[in-house]
């Protein structure tokens, strides 16, 4: 009962108020209370996620695993970032009240914490995304062996948009002239009517699609349809 | 019910009521002005023209708390400017007897440069009258006489009228679904096509049972209140399921702590549902970071070093899908991702064995289990699919219809047709 | 799979050793070149430092004339009112030592108080770095030469003399100055990058070491984000508002109702505890509710959300009139404005486009016959779609990888012009 029904119970009732709330002015504010509780829980979470990351990395290193010491340089990193970001080490006074030491702003590379994101993170997650260069050009070429033509339409048109992107594409179809019947072919209408026309069109499909799949999905879970997140036993 | 019919008549009554006033504010309004450019020449007033026609209404359809404050400008010409004062609530009378108005708000010229202005008071207590009254600012400096307003007070509505035609579609939306998965439980034969994605689910599986190796699944960088992470979770319950019954090891990092908790419940729940709660290991299931490139700093690198022979990727994905996707095939896996993020949906289609898109994502878990109300619930998405494509035909239709017989009749009627379409569904 | 590990293990690590040694000489020869091409020091950094002091004021109680002064600065300190004034200690707060009220006796410093110095320094691209300490350094030169008086009147004299010696503090108090831990945190973010992009090439210790840093590192500043601006706004400071003005947040507004405030705390924190409950021995089954709590929620929100947004935004959208005209507006239909093919052509297909793709989405009608020739037309607007967004990423992906080759090459070894 406590560990199956009420939580189901009180999914439903918590859907269901959420629901009805949007519809009246007294209560459609409610949604942004919900979010922030839900801030506030994420935050709190954080304790299951540490706790996890610890729980984790200390068994590899004291049953030395292979790879133990990774961990424990995961497990230093961590816990300094956690030290300097928690005690603000260096942080520059806040200039209305520079009693207060955990009022200061530890944004500047002068705080350990600022430091620390200039210089280990920040570069470190803008090289991991700017892999993706790399990783475009790896894919575009599968797709282009796969030889079929969902994949030709697929990687044609993306030719079609990079070509438009970079002056090569005004530059191969300016010779058309702009009044003449062929005109739709130069860049700049062939990027227009594969923006507007067809990209439109399939987005907006796609877009009623996932407005009823999340629709579904709401309803299902909160009609108790779908009851897997919650019944086990 | 019947107070929401009542309600719609008396907004009706009002709304014919204001067309009157309009009516009869623009023909005085055309006389004054025509006087006034009459008079013009032959003295300039000391003092610009007070404001007519000072209304104050409730604002509809809020909590309460706001009235609007309308009035005519008699001459933009010559007018600067607006002052707007109200009177003290009971409150503040009661700490300061000696004032009677408070100002709320000088407003410049573009509040006067039309005939009409209004101006929304916000924070109107909502049980006593407020006045307020407005003064034109002229353009040599002077201020207009105060006109007054009528008392009034801000009405409390229960129900957002503007709203109205967003609940008639959740009704129709929720309704399609609830028929079929009624219909299904009735026992009607429930045809449902084919989803290769979803059938390949057990292949996957199976092909890493054979292998030795384990099954790896990316429930996306989103936290728990994306409606994706939830449809994710569900399906990870199916894959779970199917993993245990194969007793192949399922492998789920996850970018937030609340997913983990979440999906810790979910495949506890699959191996109960297996009927094999022993074989249930939390230690699969961690958490790793909720950097989305620290995250995938790790995915990567686990991929690589671990080679799971299937990989999952279901929920909100963003700029990571591809680097996701390429480390999969390169380590050949079979890859069978599920996202509603349409930005991401290219590089899972060019990269991964089988996507679900979309609307087929949110559609896979009620899918996979095979139970016959979920299946019932799919058949309900597609009522209403159907509705929008008879909204987009009707609406479509009735417009070009308007388009080729601008001016004629039926193209002026096919035209309100369908400008109220499109103000129902909010266009 | 642990044959494929042993086979790894003792085939890897010969390869990849020549595979780093091959690498760090390039690297090495390629940064000696570079340096012969462009000199220059690696990894500059200057900062500008200013020096800040504070010191601790009170307002001097103005017996005549309320408020006049409590404007004059906008001072966020000196809002409560004056009737609120005549009760409470006189306001403090810290100004700078050259403030203008403290001379004109608005403030009076509070005995016993220590002074609060600090420096503060902000980061100056070392080319302009350069650029500036140079021309500090001749001003500094042609300033600290008297000037000359001949010919000069005692008062103009004076008054030059004066202004060359303004002029010269604020030269000699203008620091610019190389920063060291700069300069070491570029190094290592060049490593880092480094270290990233060798996963190109394979696997490797480099970068596993690389990956255990960033994910020890971004995990704790996510609970860093989450603690300083989430638990301790919204969370401490509603259940402690006088704790944690004290300590963490001193410019916190008093709140209007502290009652409703801490009750309405009270939800996320039980919700969060019965989350945590999860570590218990006993009873972890109760971590369900709260996570019950959160799917039901926004469930409910994401539904009338998405029907409003998405569902019915693009309803309304798609209802266009299939026929165009070069001139849309009514005179130009009744004058006979000519036909517009392209633009008939873009009505129909996007209609078409629509409806296809959701005949694919159909469930419950097998891709057969007709329905599955629509299907088709429909999977081939998804291509096209999905082609475009591929197209478009591609050159913001590319902009990206420039981003960090900028780094390296100018950031870290210096070789911009």
């Amino acid at each position: 009962m406590l560990q199956r029904t009420i939580p189901l119970l009180i999914l439903s009732a918590s859907g269901l108020i959420l629901i009805l709330s949007y519809f009246s002015p007294i209560t459609e504010t409610w949604s942004e209370q919900v979010v922030s509780w839900f801030n506030i829980l994420a935050g709190v979470a954080f304790v299951l996620g540490a706790g996890n990351l610890l729980a984790v990395n200390l068994e590899k290193i004291s049953s030395k695993r292979p790879g133990w010491a990774y961990s424990a340089i995961t497990l230093v990193s961590f816990g300094a970032m956690l030290v300097v970001g928690l005690s603000k080490w260096g942080a520059v006074p806040d200039a209305k009240h520079p009693d207060v030491h955990l009022a200061g702003s530890q944004d500047s590379t002068q705080a350990g914490y600022g430091w620390a994101y200039e210089y280990v993170l920040s570069p470190l997650t803008a090289t991991m995304f700017a892999l993706l260069a790399f990783y475009v050009a790896s894919a575009a070429f599968r797709a282009f062996r796969a030889k079929n033509f969902e994949a030709i339409l697929l990687l044609g048109t993306a030719f079609i948009i990079l070509l438009v992107q970079i002056a090569a594409g005004a530059f191969l179809t300016n010779w058309i002239p702009e009044d003449s019947f062929f005109a739709f072919l130069r860049a700049e209408s062939l990027k227009a009517i594969v923006t507007e026309v067809f990209q439109t069109a399939g987005m907006r499909a796609i877009l009623i699609g996932i407005a009823l799949g999340t629709a579904a999905t709401s309803l299902r879970l909160i009609l108790g349809i779908d009851r897997s997140a919650l019944s086990k036993g | 019910m019947q107070r929401r019919s009542t309600s719609v008549v008396r907004e009706s009554v009002r709304l014919l009521q204001r067309v009157g006033e309009y009516a009869a504010a623009c023909v005085s309004f055309a006389c004054v002005a025509m006087a006034l450019f009459v008079a013009r020449d032959v003295a300039a007033s000391p003092m610009p023209p007070a404001a007519e026609n000072l209304r104050l209404e409730d604002a509809p359809d809020d909590a309460g708390g706001v009235l609007v404050v309308f009035w005519k400008t008699p001459d933009p010409a010559v007018s600067a400017g607006v002052v707007i004062e109200r009177s003290l609530t009971a409150a503040e009378r009661a700490k300061n007897a000696d004032e009677l108005w408070i100002e709320v708000e000088r407003l410049g010229r573009d509040a006067v440069a039309g005939v009409d202005g209004s101006y929304v008071l916000k924070g109107v207590p909502i049980d006593e009258d407020t006045r307020v009254r407005v003064s034109i600012l002229g353009t040599d400096g002077e201020l207009s006489e105060f006109v007054e307003s009528a008392p009034a007070r801000p009405e409390v509505s229960l129900f957002a009228f503007k709203r109205l035609p967003l609940l008639l579609t959740v009704i129709v939306v929720s309704l399609s679904v609830l028929v079929w998965v009624a219909l299904a439980r009735s026992g009607r034969p429930l045809k449902i096509r084919r989803i290769a994605a979803l059938d390949a689910v057990d292949e996957a599986v199976g092909r890493a049972t054979e292998m030795g190796r384990a099954v790896l699944f990316v429930p996306g960088i989103q936290d728990m209140n994306d409606i994706q992470t939830i449809a994710g979770l569900t399906i990870l319950g199916r894959v779970a399921q199917t993993a245990a019954e194969y007793d192949a090891r399922l492998e789920v990092p996850t970018c937030r702590s609340i997913v983990m908790t979440a999906a810790r419940e979910q495949v506890q729940a699959a191996h109960h549902a297996a009927g094999r709660p022993e074989t249930y290991a939390e230690g699969n299931i961690n958490y790793i970071t909720d950097e989305q490139f620290g995250y995938v700093a790790y995915l990567s690198g686990h991929m690589m070093r671990e080679k799971p022979a299937a990989c999952f990727y279901m929920g909100a994905f963003y700029a990571e899908s591809l680097v996701l996707a390429e480390n999969g095939n390169s380590i050949g896996a079979i890859q069978i991702a599920g996202t509603a993020e349409p930005s991401q949906l290219p590089f899972f289609v060019a990269a991964c064995d089988y996507t679900l898109i979309g609307e087929e994502f949110f559609a896979a878990s009620a899918y996979l289990s095979g139970e016959r109300d979920q299946l019932g619930s799919i058949k309900g998405q597609d009522v209403g699919k159907a509705f929008a494509i008879g909204a987009i035909l009707i609406g479509t239709a009735l417009a070009t219809i308007a388009a080729l017989n601008e001016g004629g009749s039926l193209g002026m009627w096919a035209g309100s047709a369908v400008a109220s379409m499109r103000g129902f569904f909010g266009g | 799979m642990s044959a494929d590990r042993a086979q790894q293990s003792s085939g890897a690590p010969k390869s990849d050793t020549r595979l780093w040694i091959a690498l760090l000489i390039f690297g090495a020869v390629g940064i000696f070149a570079g340096k012969l091409w462009r000199p220059g020091p690696l990894a500059e950094a200057y900062v500008e430092v200013v020096t800040e002091t504070r010191v601790l004021a009170e307002v001097v109680p103005a017996p005549t004339s309320q408020g006049t002064s409590t404007n004059a600065q906008g001072s966020e300190s000196l809002a409560p009112t004056s009737l609120e004034q005549e009760n409470a200690p006189p306001t403090r707060l810290w100004v700078e030592l050259d403030d203008p009220r403290l001379k004109s006796g608005e403030l009076r410093r509070v005995e016993g108080v220590a002074t609060e110095v600090w420096d503060e320094r902000a980061k100056v691209d070392p080319k302009k770095a350069r650029e500036q300490i140079a021309a500090l350094e001749s001003d500094a030169e042609k300033l600290s030469a008297p000037i000359d008086p001949t010919g000069l009147t005692r008062e103009e004299f004076e008054v030059r003399e004066a202004a060359r010696m303004n002029a010269l503090k604020v030269v000699e108090s203008t620091r610019i100055v190389a920063s060291p831990r700069d300069s070491i945190g570029i190094w290592i973010a060049a490593l880092l990058t480094l270290g990233i992009f060798s996963f190109l090439v394979r696997d490797n210790p480099f970068y596993k070491v690389v990956e255990s840093i960033l994910i020890g590192v971004s995990a704790a500043y996510w609970m860093l984000v989450a603690f300083w601006s989430t638990l301790v706004p919204d969370l401490f400071a509603k259940l402690a508002p006088d704790l944690v003005r004290a300590t963490m947040l001193p410019g916190l507004a008093p709140s209007e109702h502290p009652g409703k405030d801490f009750l309405l705390a009270l939800i996320p924190l039980a919700l969060g505890m019965m989350l945590l409950w999860r570590l218990a021995p006993r009873g972890a089954w109760i971590a369900v509710w709260p996570l019950a709590v959160v799917i039901g929620t926004f469930a409910g929100m994401r539904l009338t959300a998405s029907i409003e947004a998405d569902f019915m935004a693009q309803i309304a959208a798609t209802m266009k009139p299939l026929v165009a005209y070069t001139s849309s507006s009514a005179e130009g239909a009744a004058a006979g404005s000519a036909f517009d093919l392209g633009g008939t052509l873009a009505g129909i297909l996007g209609v078409v486009g629509v409806i296809t793709v959701l005949v694919y989405f159909f469930f419950s009608l097998e891709h057969k016959g007709v329905v599955g020739k629509t299907a088709r037309v429909g999977v081939w607007f998804l291509m096209i779609t999905f082609g475009a967004a591929f197209g478009f990423t591609v050159m913001g992906r590319i902009t990206l990888l420039v981003g960090r080759f900028d780094f390296l090459f100018n950031d870290w070894l210096g070789l911009s012009p």
